[in-house]
Order: structure tokens, then C-alpha cells, then sequence
């Protein structure tokens, strides 16, 4: 595990050399973060030799552009209106908004603000690229180049990872949330270690336990007042949840116990809610029958997993009960399936939703939890369905049976606001990351 | 030492004398301090007077001696409590004083941060009898930063580093003293700033304190 031992300081009549020792910081095994312009080739280059020591490997190079942040966002908002969404991106939004997953209107504008708002810098994988999003804060200071660094992991992890990482680990929507979990967990980690050492804190002596906990518990709330929880997921689990697991990996094994994460990544989302508890909880969606048979008028829209983070939204959401995190207990939910349908003619929606869970009494009391809500439910020994239509029509009677539902996700990921907020290569570090005041 | 072993030289003695004395004065030769005011040497004129000090005890402001203060700024550092110890200079206006401070508040002001402790050690050079000019340096924190990581409320630390100031002490016959300087510091970290932007003005806004001999 990198340590740094403190530089330590004479004050006898060796004052001169004791500043020398303490300026050089001569004891650390890795070079600390200065504070540079971003923009210029050596600060680039001397802040990636920090992020490739701490991480033990990797070198990048990418460009790095600084763009205005309103025009930037409002640029995004002017390829959503020039390219709208397919009809299935609407629909399907629609079908999640029936369960308060994303917003009822169909006007992406507002989604995708709300999204880069909270947006600092990404990096894309299709251009090779950093881009700064720029509001004001100053370019040479602390922020700027903890920003870039973690940007320059996302870069050297472009390099290290295959596309057939991301095809093997990345089949369903909750795969995807945990595998962008892992990619931004292990930005924040080396941001966080490379933080500490600049700031001549030693990382053991950093209660990161507490750190991360508080965080979790923001984004936990934040995400139950989000307008769209489906698209903002990727911005709310990951950073957090994310990083705790990666910096708890690494203080119980170093980089290796870091890279093993890559190797063998959590099952689910719900591993990274139950923090060490759930490590080894096994994934179950109930695919053999996720597919629900519904009248001939009803067309098939899509079908999505998409795990214990949004179901824990979707509860808390309509519970009598809402839990915030401190109150959090594994509900024992082992995984879902998602179908949505429409109906051409009435322009109608109707969500259909298979919950599995551990035991028949942990789908009991989620159906006890929930039975206040407008949804029509149906409970099947481990299974909880749920219904919902856009007329307030359609029932669980109304579903005529069950067939086996595929195991990826049905779409092309497209989000339904067009935000590609599932894209694994466009790492963004959120707005309100790491800060020092003077 | 003994106010009465110290031995002013001829500037000095002209000096107090223009100071505390209305009396015109004209010195014949080297007049011993703290003489008896009912005795006059024994070959002095008596058109002539003497300004003489008017008590047999040595000043506190004459003496090596230690003093206790409390004080708002880079000596205490931030609001604490000093002992110094004065190391009078024989024959001379001049002193040494080593001192050791340590105080709180060292805070930074942004929203939710804690605040820390801290020690200076240091040491003044100063001139003068009551009024005096100093000139201090000093090793202890000369810059505050607060790190949150991740929203949590921050957590200060100070950098340590070195002063050099000038400024100006009183002090009493009595030992009361009060100080007060200005001047500029090198931090010795945090390792991210540059040693460029390492560089602040240092501040003792005041000491009041007491030299107990």
C-alpha cells in the first residue's frame, strides 16, 4: 500500500535545512499535485506522472480543452432538439415515469441541464479528450488540477480497458451503473490520495470511513429529489458508492485489491449499496419469467434490469415510509425486469415490473410498504409485480402469463432523454467534488 | 545584573538625561547610575546639577528578566499567551528575547471548519529604554487551509514556516509592556502551492503583558 511519511522538522540552529527537507517534501515515494495552469503541456504532463505513480501504472496524454459551461450545456441542449429521440426513447421514458423514474414531459432540455450542471469535466473516449467545463474558477488553482487528475485516470483507464471489457461486463443497466462505479470510483480514489498528499495529509490518518459515509448518504438524498433518477443514477451512485468501495479496497490491499475490482467487478448495485455486508450477495433477475404476455394491442417498447439503486429510489419514492441512508437495510431485492409496453392506437403506456427478493417475506413486506401507492401489485412467492398504466386502466390481471425474458437489456442503451448517461467513455467528474478553502 | 553595574556610555547617559531631566546638565566625567540623590561626587561644582535616577533599584526595563503576554496575531498564534525572556545586553540599549508562544483560533474562515492550535518559537532584537524598535523572527504557522474531500465539513491545518517582522514595544518602569509588529513569511507547505505563492504577511496586532523582574 503507497504510504508517505510526514517530512519532519527541525527547529534547532538548522533552520535552513529543515526548510529545504520540508519544501523538497524529500520523504514521499511519488510526486504531489502543484498547482498549475491546466492548460499548459507541462502541467498536463507533470500531473499524470502523479496519477500514474499512485496508481501504480499508466501514462496518457490527452489533449486538454477548456470550454465555457453555459455554452457548453446549451450546446447539448441544441443536439437533443436537432436530433430528437426515437419514439422508443420516448416511450420508454415514459414508461419510467410512471414509476417516478423520470420526468412526465418528454422535453429532454431540462433532463440534460439538470444533468451537465452537475458536470465539471469529462473525458470522451470517442475523441480522446479532456474537456473543462468552465464557470468562473480559476484554472492554475488546487480544483483545476484535482479535476484534471481524475480525468487523466479516466484516460489511462481508456487505454487499459477493452471494448470487450465493456461488452462482457455491460449487458444491462445495472451493469452498466456498476461498472461506471468502478471507473469513477477509481478516479476519486487516486484524486483523493493524490488531495491527501498535496495537502500533506496522511492517508492513514484520514477518516475516510466517516468521508465517504457523509457522501453517501448526500447522494442518497439527492437522488430521491432528482426530476429524472433514471438519468441522473450515473452521477449519483458511482462517485460515492463508488469510491468508497475502491478506497476501501485499497486500504485493505493496495493497487492490486484496486485492480481486482476490475477483474471481478460486484454483481449488482445492490453489492455497492450494502457496502462490505453485501460483497458477496448474489444477482437474480427473474428473467425465466421477466417477459409478461399482454393483449395484442399492447407493443413491446423495451425491456431493462435495472437493479437495486433505482428500485430503492422507486420505493422510497412511493413508500409511507421513506428510508434515508442511515435507516438503510438490505430489503434482500436480488434483481429485476423492466417491460414496457404501448399502445399505438391510444398513444397509452404500461410498465410492468417482476421484483425478485431473497425470501417470500422480503417481498412481503416491500408489498405491505408499497400498498398505499396508485400501483397495481401482485405478489408471486419471491416476486413482486408492479403495474402501471397511463390511463390508470391496466392491472396485474390484465397481464395473461409469463414467458422468459432475454438476459441483456432490449435497447441500445440510448437514455430517454438522450443524454447517453450510460456511456461508460464519457467520464464526467461531478461539479461538486473535492474543495479547499484558504 | 544590577541596574547599578550597568555602565551607560557618555551618548546614552545625554540621551536619558534630554529625555527625563528639564535640567540643563553638563557632565564632567562618567557619572556612576542609581548614585544617591542626597550625595553629589565629591569633586562635582555646585553651579553644576546631576540628573540622577531617582531610585536605588534597577528598572525592569534595564534587566534580563522573563515576561508573560497575551496577545492577538502571528506571536501568539492566533490569540494566545507568550513567555519571553529578556536578555539584557550589558552597557547597552539592546536585548535578546527568546520567546515561546502558543495559542488557537488559527482558522480560515470558510463555512463549517474547525479551528487549530499552534506554537511559534522566535526571537526579538530590540533598542531602545521604554520605547523600543524590534525587529522579530520567528519559526511557527504562518498559513491556514481547510480540505473537505467529498462535502464533509472541513478540516483545518495550518502550515508552518518562517517570519521575519519589524515593529515596536513599551515598556513601563514597572514591567508592563505592550508590542506590536509587522513583516512577511514563508510557509513550508502545503506541497501543492508553489514556493512563489508560499509568501504572507505576518501580523502581531498586539501583546500585553508583564516582566515580572
Amino acid at each position: 500500500m503507497a504510504s508517505r511519511k510526514r517530512a519532519k522538522r527541525n527547529i534547532d540552529s538548522n533552520a535552513l535545512l529543515a526548510f529545504v527537507v520540508s519544501a523538497a517534501a524529500c520523504s514521499s515515494e511519488c510526486p504531489t499535485l502543484e498547482e498549475c495552469d491546466i492548460r499548459s503541456t507541462s502541467c498536463q504532463r507533470h500531473t499524470a506522472d502523479v496519477a500514474a505513480c499512485l496508481r501504480g501504472r499508466g501514462t496518457a496524454d490527452p489533449p486538454v480543452i477548456v470550454v465555457d459551461a453555459e455554452a457548453f450545456v446549451q450546446s447539448q441542449v441544441d443536439d437533443a432538439t436537432n436530433n430528437p429521440p426515437t419514439q422508443d426513447s420516448i416511450d420508454l421514458g415514459r414508461g419510467l415515469a410512471l414509476f417516478g423514474l423520470a420526468p412526465p414531459e418528454t422535453d429532454p432540455s431540462a433532463t440534460i441541464r439538470e444533468y451537465w450542471t452537475n458536470v465539471a469535466a469529462f473525458f470522451s473516449g470517442q475523441t480522446g479528450k479532456v474537456t473543462v467545463l468552465d464557470r468562473g474558477a480559476p484554472l492554475d488553482g488546487a480544483g483545476a488540477v484535482r479535476l484534471l487528475l481524475h480525468e487523466l485516470v479516466h484516460a489511462m483507464q481508456h487505454r487499459e480497458l477493452s471494448n470487450d471489457y465493456y461488452d462482457q461486463h455491460e449487458t444491462t443497466y445495472d451493469d452498466s451503473l456498476v461498472l461506471t462505479s468502478l471507473i469513477e470510483g477509481e478516479a476519486v480514489l487516486y484524486q483523493d490520495l493524490a488531495t491527501a498528499f498535496a495537502y500533506d495529509r496522511d492517508p492513514s490518518d484520514v477518516e475516510w470511513d466517516d468521508i465517504f459515509r457523509g457522501f453517501e448518504e448526500r447522494q442518497w438524498d439527492a437522488a430521491r429529489q432528482d426530476d429524472a433518477p433514471y438519468e441522473m443514477a450515473s452521477l449519483r451512485l458511482p462517485y460515492a458508492f463508488g469510491g468508497a468501495l475502491l478506497n476501501w479496497n485499497w486500504r485493505s490491499g493496495g493497487n492490486d485489491a484496486v485492480r481486482a475490482a476490475f477483474t471481478h467487478p460486484p454483481a449488482s448495485t445492490r453489492q455497492l449499496i450494502g457496502g462490505t455486508a453485501s460483497r458477496g450477495v448474489a444477482r437474480e433477475n427473474p428473467n425465466e419469467v421477466g417477459n409478461p404476455v399482454l393483449p395484442s394491442e399492447f407493443e413491446h417498447v423495451a425491456t431493462r434490469h435495472i437493479g437495486a439503486w433505482l428500485f430503492d429510489v422507486f420505493r422510497d419514492l412511493w413508500s409511507s415510509a421513506p428510508r434515508t441512508f442511515r435507516d438503510f437495510a438490505d430489503p434482500g431485492f436480488a434483481g429485476d425486469v423492466l417491460t414496457i409496453f404501448r399502445t399505438p392506437a391510444s398513444r397509452g403506456i404500461v410498465s410492468v415490473w417482476r421484483l425478485r427478493f431473497d425470501t417470500p417475506a422480503k417481498a412481503s413486506e416491500v408489498f405491505a410498504d408499497l400498498r398505499t401507492s396508485k400501483f397495481s401489485m401482485d405478489r408471486r412467492d419471491r416476486d413482486l409485480i408492479v403495474v402501471a398504466g397511463s390511463d390508470g386502466q391496466f392491472t396485474t390481471t390484465s397481464i395473461e402469463g409469463w414467458t422468459t425474458a432475454p438476459e441483456q437489456d432490449s435497447t441500445d442503451q440510448t437514455s430517454p432523454n438522450g443524454t447517453g448517461a450510460i456511456a461508460p467513455w464519457s467520464c464526467p467528474t461531478m461539479a461538486s467534488a473535492a474543495h479547499a478553502a484558504r | 545584573m544590577r541596574a547599578g553595574d550597568h555602565r551607560f556610555n557618555v551618548w546614552e547617559r545625554r540621551a536619558i538625561a534630554a529625555i527625563f531631566s528639564c535640567q540643563s546638565v553638563a557632565i564632567a566625567g562618567p557619572v556612576r547610575a542609581a548614585e544617591s540623590r542626597t550625595s553629589a561626587p565629591p569633586d562635582s561644582r555646585k553651579d553644576q546639577t546631576v540628573a540622577v535616577l531617582t531610585s536605588n533599584e534597577p528598572q525592569k526595563t534595564e534587566t534580563s528578566g522573563l515576561g508573560l503576554s497575551a496577545g492577538i496575531g502571528s506571536q501568539y498564534p492566533y490569540v494566545g499567551i507568550q513567555a519571553a525572556y529578556y536578555l539584557q545586553v550589558p552597557h547597552s540599549l539592546f536585548r535578546i528575547t527568546p520567546y515561546a508562544g502558543i495559542g488557537g483560533a488559527i482558522c480560515t474562515g470558510a463555512a463549517r471548519a474547525d479551528c487549530v492550535v499552534g506554537e511559534t518559537l522566535g526571537a526579538m532584537v530590540s533598542w531602545g529604554h521604554r520605547h523600543r524598535i524590534l525587529a522579530d523572527a520567528f519559526y511557527g504557522p504562518v498559513l491556514a487551509y481547510s480540505l473537505s474531500f467529498h462535502g464533509e465539513d472541513p478540516k483545518t491545518q495550518a502550515s508552518s514556516g518562517i517570519g521575519l517582522a519589524g515593529g515596536y514595544e513599551y515598556m513601563a518602569a514597572s514591567g508592563f509592556f505592550l508590542r506590536a509588529d509587522l513583516g512577511v513569511a514563508y510557509a513550508f507547505g502545503p506541497p501543492i502551492k508553489r514556493p512563489k505563492d508560499r509568501f504572507a504577511p505576518t501580523l502581531t496586532l498586539i501583546g500585553i503583558g508583564y516582566k515580572f523582574w
